[in-house]
């Protein structure tokens, strides 16, 4: 135990220091990867259920209600089962279902309902009059998208994504379970399986610190880009 | 003359099928080119809602609307997005795009309208100057007063040389000294330009101040219109005689230092 025995140095070799710098970057590979293609589906996504919502610019019932079920159905299924579930899509598209590679398919699959529903509600924040003042000059959908809502709510856009790098870390390490690489790999197969304490609290560790930072940066950039504060 | 704006027993009804509720009860209005017209009216009485029929920002549920001799019911989508350029609106809470600068706000309905960013530019530097607000380019809505804020929305109103500015309660927002000045401007942009002002407002003094006509609305229905003079001179109806005098009164008592509301 750590607080009975001490924190002991000695089994931290070179090779596992290795494992553990290597592990560091194939948890930022799978986050940062899956975050962007995440991105890719999850922000049109968005986009398109903000629209066609109910007090959306382009009420659509039919189409909300499809992507809406589909965007809810993924979302309720907890990503460990989700993980074991596409699996056979994993080995189709990677051609394994371990590894790091492997595990973006489903983090991919799993984020981007995930960042569609975040980008729904960027977009829902947008001040109606706003809208309204542009549709009144003439403005098209398409236009109003691409100049206001999105313009409009970009800082909301950028504290999603610091949200959503946050979870798909975390989801990232959850993978570990199934031999998903990265931190989390390495703080399941030492700590839980061979009880090695610190490397485990040490991995937990810098999972923490990893968040941090990409917590602090996302604030900060939202901050530094949002020009309704008076500085 | 046939009227800039020609609206026709303009009914609006929301919610039709559920839990019907009447906005607009047979509205007919004929504004004239190069006129002030006030709408006034209690809030609810319907007046925002008869100022978005205009531009078709809200669906009449029947009536016709014409404006610049044209059936707009009858235009397309693209045709209606052309069209709303030659008619400009201006709101209560400015409606400014808050992460976007004086300039690009300005310039935004030259951009929707493929206008080349240099051409933009220009033209937004004569706008600022028209509402002075010239230093103030590269300025955020944010750090801008409520009266700044109005004169940036109305210079990105006037970009496009539009025949017609509807203004939505355009200075309820703002103090007294900022509202003259603003009302000012529109006067000034009245005479220079002969653009057509439709002003929405529940204040009687924005309606003295510089209509030349107005029609006052209550619940949803056009209670009386004529010209500023004859309906301060002699109003006919409860609900204007009511306007007329309470302001009338209310002005007594800020002259004699009372307190006013």
């Amino acid at each position: 135990m750590i607080l009975s025995s001490g924190f002991d140095w000695s089994v931290f070799t070179p090779k596992v220091n290795q494992m553990i710098v290597d592990g560091v970057w194939e948890t930022l590979y799978m986050t940062l990867v899956s975050t962007l293609m995440g991105y890719v589906l999850g922000l049109p996504l968005g986009i398109v259920l903000a629209v066609t919502g109910e007090k959306g610019i382009a009420p659509n019932k039919a189409v909300y209600g499809v992507l809406d079920f589909i965007v809810n159905i993924t979302r309720s299924i907890p990503f460990l089962i989700l993980l074991i579930l596409v699996s056979p899509i994993t080995k189709l598209i990677v051609g394994k279902s371990y590894g790091s590679s492997a595990t973006v398919v489903p983090l991919v699959i799993a984020a981007a309902p995930f960042i569609a529903r975040m980008v729904e509600g960027s977009i829902q924040e947008v001040d109606k009059g706003v809208i309204e003042a542009a549709q009144s000059m003439g403005a098209d959908n398409f236009t109003i998208i691409t100049r206001v809502l999105i313009v409009e709510a970009k800082t909301s856009l950028i504290v999603g994504v610091t949200i959503a790098l946050g979870t798909i870390l975390g989801y990232s390490a959850m993978a570990g379970i199934v031999g998903g690489g990265g931190l989390g790999d390495i703080a399941i197969r030492y700590g839980y399986y061979r009880y090695d304490m610190e490397i485990m609290v040490v991995t937990i560790v810098i999972l923490v610190f990893l968040v941090q930072i990409m917590q602090y940066i996302g604030m900060a950039l939202s901050k530094l880009t949002d020009k309704r504060r008076i500085k | 003359m046939e009227p800039i704006i020609h609206l026709e027993n303009i009914t609006k009804i929301y919610n039709e099928k559920s839990d019907p509720l009447k906005a607009l009860d047979d509205i007919s209005l004929d504004i004239q080119k190069g006129d002030i017209y006030g709408i006034i009216g209690m809030s609810g009485a319907g007046k925002s809602t008869l100022v978005r029929c205009i531009n078709l920002l809200e669906r009449p549920t029947s009536g016709r609307v014409i404006v610049r001799g044209k059936d707009m019911q009858a235009l397309s989508n693209r045709e209606l997005r052309r069209e709303r350029t030659e008619i400009s609106m201006i709101f209560q809470h400015f409606n400014l795009l808050m992460q976007k600068n004086v300039e690009d706000n300005i310039c935004f309905p030259l951009y929707i309208n493929k206008v080349k960013k240099a051409d933009a530019r220009k033209r937004c530097a004569e706008l600022l100057e028209i509402v002075g607000l010239s230093d103030k380019a590269k300025a955020y809505p944010s750090q801008l007063s409520g009266g700044q804020r109005q004169r940036v929305a109305i210079a990105r109103a006037l970009a496009t040389n539009p025949k017609i500015l509807l203004c939505d309660e355009a200075t309820s927002a703002l103090d007294p000294q900022t509202t003259t000045s603003i009302l000012s401007l529109l006067k000034e942009i009245n005479a220079r330009y002969g653009i057509t002002i439709v002003i929405i407002t529940h204040e009687m003094a924005v309606v003295r101040e510089i209509c030349t006509h107005v029609a006052i609305v209550d619940n949803g229905r056009i209670v009386e219109k004529g010209t500023v003079d004859d309906i301060f001179d002699s109003p006919k109806t409860e609900e204007a005689k009511k306007l007329v005098l309470y302001r009338r009164n209310r002005d007594v008592t800020i002259a004699e230092g009372g307190e006013g509301i």
